[in-house]
């Protein structure tokens, strides 16, 4: 299958490298970013920059809550795991005798 | 680290299914040494624990499970650490540069193994946690190391992707599945020939006390595990194809155009 070329939304002669995933425009190298492992122009950056200070102002009490109950959880998570290993070789050994 | 350039390509139309574990195939076919030695530190300590428990079944000791048990639940532990090394380097090759230390990351990514393991096995009764467990669980270090934003929302987001992609990835496992049911299939095949038809006449052993050996529960056991740490190999390459392929939109970029440029890069530095 032939690959799709589209031109930078900035400079029309040069082939785009990637879309922004802020703005969905195609942009070339000199116009892209690389933030976080994702693609962004600078009009795309600034949206981001907004965003996350919109995010940043409001409380992460959701976030702490999840790491700090996962952090408690985790002792039981490890016994969950031991015991499926049990229970799997207690399984095994009755099919065996 | 491979050599990498930073050409993206743009999105392609009408990507299979099966499209990650393809990548994964193309993967490990050009770059075998990357990931192999690590997965064999991973998994040895699990190996011998398999060994050990295996014995004691077969022995029919009751009183050595609580050990062997002990054995595998540390040897996972170690095993998930292990395989965090080998799937940031896939990590690394497939975004062209280094992500996140994993020192850093190592205790959430543990904790988020675990849970998603809980919801893989214990949940696994109820079909559906077994679901989101086996996908979070694959592709648990890329989406941990890939940000620095907190575990809640990354683990939020996943969950979003995976609801999106349900079709997708409910034909990749029945795509995982049949291949894992026709390997069996095979082994027993291709062992039943082996020991009815070709071993008895090229070596002159007796194939009834063959049989007993190759078909008794130990021989059985240990063929299963092996064949279950060859998939287990696959899937933890195809787990991180799969991350990028279910955020191609994310991201602006395309797997397949990304295999097929480390394809040249690793074909120009041979």
């Amino acid at each position: 299958m032939a690959l799709k070329k589209e031109m930078c939304i900035n400079h029309p002669d040069r082939p785009a490298i990637g879309v922004c995933v802020m703005t969905g425009k195609a942009i070339c190298a000199e116009c892209s970013t690389r933030y976080e492992g994702v693609n962004y122009s600078k009009e795309g950056l600034r949206m981001l920059q907004a965003q996350r200070a919109l995010e940043a102002g409001s409380t992460d009490a959701p976030g702490m809550l999840f790491t700090v109950g996962m952090i408690v959880l985790s002792p039981l998570f490890l016994f969950l795991l031991y015991l499926f290993y049990y229970y799997s070789l207690e399984a095994l050994l009755n099919i065996g005798t | 680290m491979l050599e990498t350039n930073e050409t993206f390509w743009m999105r392609l139309e009408g990507r299979s299914s099966v499209h990650a574990l393809d990548a994964a195939i193309g993967y490990i076919r050009q770059n075998p040494m990357r990931v192999l030695g690590a997965y064999v530190l991973a998994n040895t300590p699990l190996a011998l624990a398999v060994a050990v428990s295996l014995n004691e079944v077969t022995a029919g000791h009751r009183s050595g499970l609580a050990f062997s048990c002990l054995l595998l639940t540390v040897s996972t532990l170690w095993r998930w650490a292990i395989l965090a090394v080998m799937q940031r380097r896939i990590q690394e090759d497939i975004t062209g540069s280094p992500p996140a230390p994993l020192r850093r990351h190592l205790g959430r990514i543990i904790i988020v193994k675990l849970a998603a393991n809980t919801a893989m096995t214990w949940g696994s009764l109820a079909i559906i946690p077994a679901f989101y467990g086996f996908f979070l669980s694959g592709f648990a270090v890329p989406l941990l190391l890939e940000s620095n934003r907190n575990t809640y929302s990354l683990i939020k987001q996943s969950i979003a992707w995976l609801n999106n992609s349900r079709g997708r990835l409910a034909k990749l496992s029945g795509a995982l599945m049949l291949q894992f049911f026709a390997a069996v299939i095979a082994i027993l095949v291709l062992q039943l020939f082996f020991t009815s038809h070709v071993v008895g006449s090229l070596m002159g052993l007796d194939p009834t006390e063959l049989a007993l050996t190759v078909w008794s529960p130990l021989w059985l056991m240990s063929m299963g595990f092996f064949l279950f740490m060859a998939f287990d190999f696959y899937w933890t390459v195809s787990a991180v194809m799969l991350f990028y392929d279910l955020q191609a939109r994310r991201l602006g970029t395309d797997l397949r155009a990304r295999m097929q440029a480390l394809s040249e890069e690793t074909n120009e530095t041979a």
